[in-house]
């Protein structure tokens, strides 16, 4: 199927406002600090890059992604093998909504959700001064594990997604064939990291690109090193183009030797022919245990039964409680008596034209870009039964999504210029999306796609279906929760993405915008109507992510 | 799923989506007067009510975009970007206008189309960065003198400190302070600052600290890197939320900031105090630029027309009203006095308090100081350190 006309089209149209902007990048990044002579073959951005502490930087960027995306993952395995478990449905939904939630909140007033949840006299603090009789805690924030914290929580939806989705419903027959086979500890083993290990592969990778490009996180949380890609970018901006583009090609290299690297350890580890070995070969160990080894196992299985239940819950506490701190800041306003319990930010929000037209556009365009976000990744994650294809494709978009918002922006924008497009317009915002979100909408899709036997589309085409029906009444009625979940994905990123929308957009400001400037410079009385917004936002989305999983689980009964 | 709808008919609805952003609530036009794209630091908006009066008085609306205050961004997107070519109008820290100049992305006012500009107090009229090659490419829109915000209650504490008074910066690098200073998350405030206090305490031989030599910029950074090993800053504040937040929360009793800061703790009960540092202030300017943009749209009359409004009182009372900053004229105080506002007084206070600061040791901050990419490359060891 993925050798229909289609798909060519869409992959090439794909390859051309991706790679095209890249193109003008690398030859950008050639030029003089100046800007004087692009592509003079100048090497003085990339000699920036190299240049001060920009490497430690970027190593402890990338250190603490890892650590995030580790814990992160870590807590989304036992979730998602907990979630998928639950029969009722309305609890289910209800749970995978809650789990949701952050990503409705920009990723700005998520970390500031953090920040005041962790002051001294924020809701952790007061607890365990109230539980432990003593003062209230000042450590708790502007440090390293405040930075991961809320990187775990932002994350954390992605992670726990994608071992959810590749995981088989509750009513499968694996589960009870699982359960029958072995005890609580051996259908963990099975399915949470056997039969799941695509989708844990997929949410690690997509949580670990979100970590690396998280900059309110480091912003709000961390102590005197609240260092990003964000802060590098804008730095090197500074010194001039060149050195941004450089920064740009310099982070696609390291993903090349990295995915080489990995590569070559995969060469050198993988199972030789002739001796896989079956699931469950090492259950099959002698009849005869020592007596520590058996209550080794009888604690293994009470932990498999019980942890993913005590991970849910911190789970769905990471992600609520900024959203709840950030909830309260909507209803409340700091006076000289303390606070004041009103409804005064939503009038504020009201009596804003600029709030309400930024939210407005926003979600216009959030809504576009879903669409063709999803129209696109639905297409290209035809490929999956063509896995050479399928690879090529999301290497190249692993590429584009690791380019910085602002080397992509840039690169684009010299691609407009030479169409002769001079000015930003909502239109390559659009694109800038499209493309940074395309490769995680895809690779959702492609994971879903995978639990399709090859067997099933081949019996659909005998069967006289034309191809575009196949995709469109098997591939895409059979996930069309997956669709959904990649719609939801693309609407709450491009929704809250800044970089991009402020190099591109034109004068128009987005909410991004709107409420990263308003938290960066404050005091005009209306800027406390971004929390009412986001209130809104995160009810109206929550209300509208209820009403769709509910109304997709009554199709998929059916 | 059955339906008639083709699936090229589909993509070719999907491709022309996009179009409906551009029909969004808030891009409706207005049925009368002109739009104005003004690409300026945050500080700079005065909000629906404070543009509303610039709509009355002119029939200029005013579509305001946070450029997000840090020069470097802002450049790119000048000079390789195209918001020189999106707005009409930019506000931008001072130092910027060189460079911006050079790459042909702002242009020169005319000044004889400027009346208001008369009215400007003379230290402002010679601020050195706002001109280039003897064209004036920016126009000072706000300034003031930073120094510290500090907690006298929580100081009297600490043995030194007892008089809850600060009076030198020498206070951010305290040892007996240790974990509870902060300073900026940026060098253009942070560097400046740190060169200030080396300079007047005679640690550093430094000629102009806010714009440092190899050597100059070495030893400041050295001292910087030296105190964030040794934990003296807490965190380094960024933005005014967080600005506001790390002092209320008591986690940090002084750090280096910008004043209206401690009108927000005050107004929220809290006893803070901006500090009159025995060293000198920072001065600096947000300067008014007109993008290349303007001309294209054949804008630039107006754009005059605004500036000279920014500058015609109006403006200066709404800012030193909301923010507690200062257009650097003398129409603010005679508008308020002509139109019997109620702030009056406190709009006096402002203008008084920042003329009686700028009477005493200023050193000017800059953005663009020569050896600019070395502070760049110092800041990223700083903050990797």
């Amino acid at each position: 199927m993925s050798a229909r006309p289609t798909t060519f089209v869409v992959g090439a149209a794909f390859l051309i406002i991706g790679v095209a902007p890249l193109a003008a990048a690398l030859l950008f990044s050639f030029a003089p600090l100046d800007g004087s002579t692009v592509g003079s073959g100048s090497l003085d951005g990339y000699r920036t890059v190299f240049a001060g502490g920009r490497l430690a930087e970027l190593a402890q960027v990338i250190a603490r992604a890892a650590a995030a995306t580790a814990i992160a993952v870590s807590l989304a395995i036992p979730t998602a093998f907990h979630l998928r478990q639950i029969r009722n449905p309305s609890i289910q939904l209800a749970l995978l909504s809650l789990l949701l939630a952050p990503w409705l909140v920009s990723d700005m007033l998520r970390a500031f959700g953090w920040q005041l949840a962790l002051s001294p006299a924020g809701p952790v603090s007061t607890a365990w001064a109230a539980l432990s009789g003593g003062r209230p805690l000042e450590g708790l924030r502007y440090n390293h594990f405040a930075a991961l914290a809320g990187l775990v929580s932002a994350t954390l939806p992605t992670a726990v997604l994608g071992t959810f989705a590749a995981l088989p419903r509750p009513d499968s027959s694996e589960w009870q064939a699982a359960r029958e086979i072995g005890s609580p500890r051996h259908v963990f083993a099975l399915l949470a990291l056997g039969r799941a290990r695509p989708g844990i592969a997929f949410g690690t990778c997509m949580t670990f690109l979100l970590c690396l490009f998280a900059s309110a996180e480091p912003q709000f949380l961390d102590g005197p090193t609240q260092t990003s890609m964000l802060t590098i970018a804008s730095s090197l901006s500074n010194v001039g183009v060149s050195a941004l583009m450089a920064f740009g090609m310099t982070m696609l290299l390291l993903a090349a030797c990295a995915c080489f690297g990995f590569f070559l350890l995969w060469r050198a580890h993988r199972t030789p022919r002739g001796s896989v070995r079956t699931p469950g070969a090492e259950s099959r160990g002698p009849i005869r245990r020592s007596r520590s080894s058996v209550i080794g196992a009888a604690l293994l299985d009470v932990a498999a039964k019980r942890l993913p239940v005590v991970f849910t819950a911190i789970a769905l506490l990471l992600c609520l409680c900024p959203l709840v701190a950030v909830s309260v800041e909507a209803f409340r306003q700091p006076t000289m008596a303390g606070s004041v319990w009103t409804l005064d930010n939503f009038q504020l929000l009201l009596e804003s034209p600029d709030l309400t037209g930024a939210l407005g556009r926003s979600a216009v365009l959030a809504i576009v870009v879903a669409a063709l976000t999803v129209a696109s990744g639905f297409v290209l994650s035809l490929t999956v039964w063509e896995p050479r294809r399928a690879g090529a494709l999301l290497l190249t978009m692993l590429g584009l999504v690791l380019l910085p918002g602002e080397v992509y922006a840039l690169g684009l924008l010299q691609v407009a210029k030479a169409l002769g497009w001079e000015e930003g317009a909502p239109f390559l915002v659009a694109i800038a999306h499209l493309i940074w979100i395309l490769p995680f909408s895809t690779g959702s899709l492609m994971l879903a796609n995978s639990a399709i036997g090859r067997s099933v589309i081949e019996a659909a085409l005998e069967l006289g279906r034309t191809p575009s029906a196949v995709a469109r009444e098997v591939v895409g009625r059979i996930n069309r929760g997956a669709i959904a979940g990649s719609a939801m994905l693309a609407l709450t990123l491009s929704l809250n993405e800044n970089v991009r929308a402020s190099y591109l957009g034109g004068s128009l400001p987005s909410l991004a915008n709107a409420v990263y400037g308003r938290l960066q410079t404050g005091l005009l009385p209306e800027n406390r109507g971004i929390f009412a917004v986001e209130f809104l936002l995160v009810v109206g989305a929550m209300l509208s992510a209820l009403l769709m999983l509910k109304t997709l689980s009554t199709a998929s009964r059916r | 799923m059955d339906t008639n709808i083709s699936r090229r008919r589909i993509l070719q609805m999907m491709a022309t989506l996009p179009g409906l952003a551009l029909i969004g609530p808030g891009c409706t036009r207005p049925a009368s007067g002109t739009d104005v794209r003004f690409f300026g630091t945050g500080t700079l908006d005065v909000g629906a009510k404070g543009w509303g009066r610039l709509s009355d008085d002119e029939h200029v609306r005013m579509m305001f975009k946070d450029n997000g205050n840090d020069a470097g961004p802002v450049i790119a997107q000048m000079t390789a970007g195209t918001a020189a070519a999106d707005y009409d109008l930019g506000g931008l820290l001072g130092g910027a206008e060189t460079v911006l100049g050079s790459g042909g992305a702002i242009l020169p006012w005319d000044m004889s189309k400027i009346p208001n500009w008369a009215t400007a107090w003379p230290w402002a009229k010679s601020i050195e960065h706002t001109r280039w090659k003897n064209q004036q490419f920016g126009i000072p829109l706000v300034v003031n003198a930073d120094s510290m915000i500090y907690l006298p209650d929580r100081l009297k504490q600490v043995p030194g400190y007892e008089s809850g008074i600060v009076d030198s910066y020498a206070a951010v690098f305290d040892p007996m302070l240790r974990g509870r200073t902060a300073m900026e998350d940026t060098w253009t405030n942070s560097v400046i600052f740190t060169a200030i206090y080396l300079k007047q305490s005679g640690q550093l031989s430094i000629n102009e600290p806010g714009n440092l030599t190899e050597t100059e910029l070495r030893g400041v950074m050295e001292f910087l890197i030296d105190r964030k090993r040794s934990g003296q800053f807490r965190t380094l504040w960024n933005g005014w939320e967080q600005g506001v937040e790390v002092l209320r929360s008591g986690e940090v009793w002084v750090m280096t900031g910008w004043e209206p800061i401690v009108k927000a703790l005050v107004d929220q009960g809290i006893n803070a105090k901006y500090a009159i540092p025995k060293e000198g202030y920072e001065g600096w300017s947000i300067d008014l630029l007109l993008h290349s943009g303007a001309e294209r749209r054949g804008l630039v009359d107006v754009c005059h027309k605004v500036a000279n409004w920014l500058h015609g009182g109006a403006y200066g009372a709404e800012m030193a009203t909301s923010r507690g900053y200062a257009v650097p004229n003398s129409s603010t105080l005679s508008f308020a006095k002509e139109h019997g506002l109620s702030d009056t007084a406190k709009i006096s206070e402002t203008l008084g308090h920042v003329q009686s600061k700028m009477s005493g040791t200023i050193f000017w901050q800059n953005v663009r100081p020569d050896n600019y990419r070395l502070y760049e490359e110092w800041w990223s060891k700083f903050k990797s350190a």
